[in-house]
């Protein structure tokens, strides 16, 4: 499964020309918005971002700002900082970006940071069935229909064909006799509980 | 997108794509044809060039889909070519399936109760798929031929006998069921979650004919949805234009 949903970025700088050419950059960037900001309690006027967030900001500037940011964003999926530094001397020392650095190095380490959000979403997502997913799971390893399992954990239709198309998206198996199988190998269900009749 | 003509070698087009083998040959060509271009080659084995380049395109290319050009075909051509596909499967492919799962199941080393669900999976998904192809064999196909026949000969519907009576093509397209995303659970269940209790290699032969098969099924389904489908309900409605 492809996950396209990438993070915002808000770059945090009382410079002009440095926020408006780090713009003018990071329209390459695999971002869907970018927000310039001159000081961190503009902040406030965008307080229901949600997703990922890369701040791009001087160190101390975020240190300073961490427990504001954490606050205003608690319920973002991850908050990530990629140091902005006025000094040449970053671009060795490998952390962060500084105003000496070339275009190309500045998407590079954005993208870095950027795709990391992505990775870390699509390990989860992969991986981990819900609790309610793990339930329609088990029912319908075990050959039930839809509507079976809509009444069984007392849930609309609707809602166990939505949880079917994730649990298909995130393990990769389509049918239901695929998901039998792959309940069994995960241990959802005991292979005891099913028949061969099932496997259909 | 890559393209082939009339014009290409056949050996460079198998170079490139060597999944067309069995696709050539169901289309009536061998090997052993030197430095011949599709056009000499069909012109030799009298075979329709046109569909030879069509299906090699379609198959070679998955968003490729010449609708208005293959509609033009007769379906008699089309109905032997899904004919000689049927038979590829039952006849290599799947025993050769079944002879690798046999493998891959002896190879087992502690408990093979795990391994035990793969073949079961494919027992039930061969099952399915023979169901499936007879259907198509035994009413599907002689429905087509049928109209076809009244067709030509233009005669009237009361021809088309009882038997055919309420049977539209409509209804086989539900029936269709979607066989490759089967294969396609099988593969992602050995690649992702079966514990590697086997032979690789045997595992890997097996894994690299269930992506031929899958990939050939799926072009088998594209060519009977988007090629004959279509057809049979011009024929439908041809017939019913002339009550």
């Amino acid at each position: 499964m492809m996950n396209n949903h990438s993070g915002k970025i808000i770059v945090i700088c009382d410079s002009d020309i440095i926020l408006k050419g780090l713009a003018e950059i990071l329209t390459a960037c695999n971002t869907d918005e970018v927000i310039l900001l001159h000081q961190a309690r503009e902040l406030f006027d965008y307080p229901h971002l949600s997703g990922y967030i890369l701040f791009i900001m001087p160190e101390d500037l975020f240190e300073e700002n961490q427990q504001l940011i954490n606050r205003i964003y608690a319920s973002s999926l991850a908050i990530s900082h990629l140091n902005l530094n006025y000094d040449g001397l970053s671009a060795s020392r490998n952390t962060g970006i500084c105003i000496n650095d070339s275009q190309k190095q500045i998407i590079g380490k954005v993208n870095e940071y950027l795709n990391a959000f992505t990775a870390k979403n699509e390990h989860r997502t992969l991986n981990e069935l819900t609790r309610r997913e793990t339930d329609v799971l088990q029912l319908v390893a075990k050959g039930l229909a839809n509507k079976e399992v809509a009444d069984k954990l007392n849930i609309s239709i609707h809602t166990v064909i939505s949880h079917r198309k994730n649990i298909s998206e995130k393990t990769g198996i389509k049918s239901a006799s695929g998901l039998t199988m792959y309940a069994v190998l995960k241990k959802i269900i005991d292979i005891d509980e099913i028949t061969p009749s099932d496997l259909i | 997108m890559e393209l082939f003509n009339e014009t290409n070698k056949l050996a460079a087009v198998i170079h490139k794509d060597h999944t067309l083998l069995p696709v050539i040959n169901r289309l009536g060509a061998k090997l052993g044809f030197g430095d011949l271009t599709i056009g000499e080659l069909c012109a030799k084995e009298g075979l329709d060039m046109t569909f030879f380049v069509e299906i090699l395109n379609v198959f070679h290319n998955e968003n490729y889909f010449p609708r208005r050009k293959l509609l033009d075909f007769s379906v008699t051509i089309v109905i032997d070519y899904l004919l000689k596909t049927h038979r590829y499967y039952l006849e290599y492919v799947m025993p050769e399936q079944e002879r690798l799962i046999d493998l891959f199941l002896t190879d087992c080393v502690n408990g093979c109760k795990e391994n035990e669900l793969i073949r079961k999976f494919y027992n039930t998904f061969r099952e399915e798929f023979i169901s499936h192809v007879s259907f198509e064999e035994e009413k599907v196909f002689p429905y087509i031929i049928t109209l076809n026949g009244i067709i030509l000969n233009s005669r009237r519907k009361d021809t088309l006998s009882d038997q055919w009576l309420g049977f539209t093509i409509k209804g086989f397209e539900k029936e269709h069921g979607n066989m490759d995303e089967k294969m396609f659970d099988l593969k992602n269940i050995i690649i992702k979650y079966l514990p590697p209790n086997y032979d690789l290699n045997v595992g890997n032969s097996l894994l690299s004919n269930l992506f031929m098969f899958e990939k050939d099924l799926k072009n088998h389904a594209r060519i009977e949805d988007k090629i004959l489908v279509p057809k049979v309900k011009q024929l439908e409605k041809f017939i019913k234009n002339d009550e």
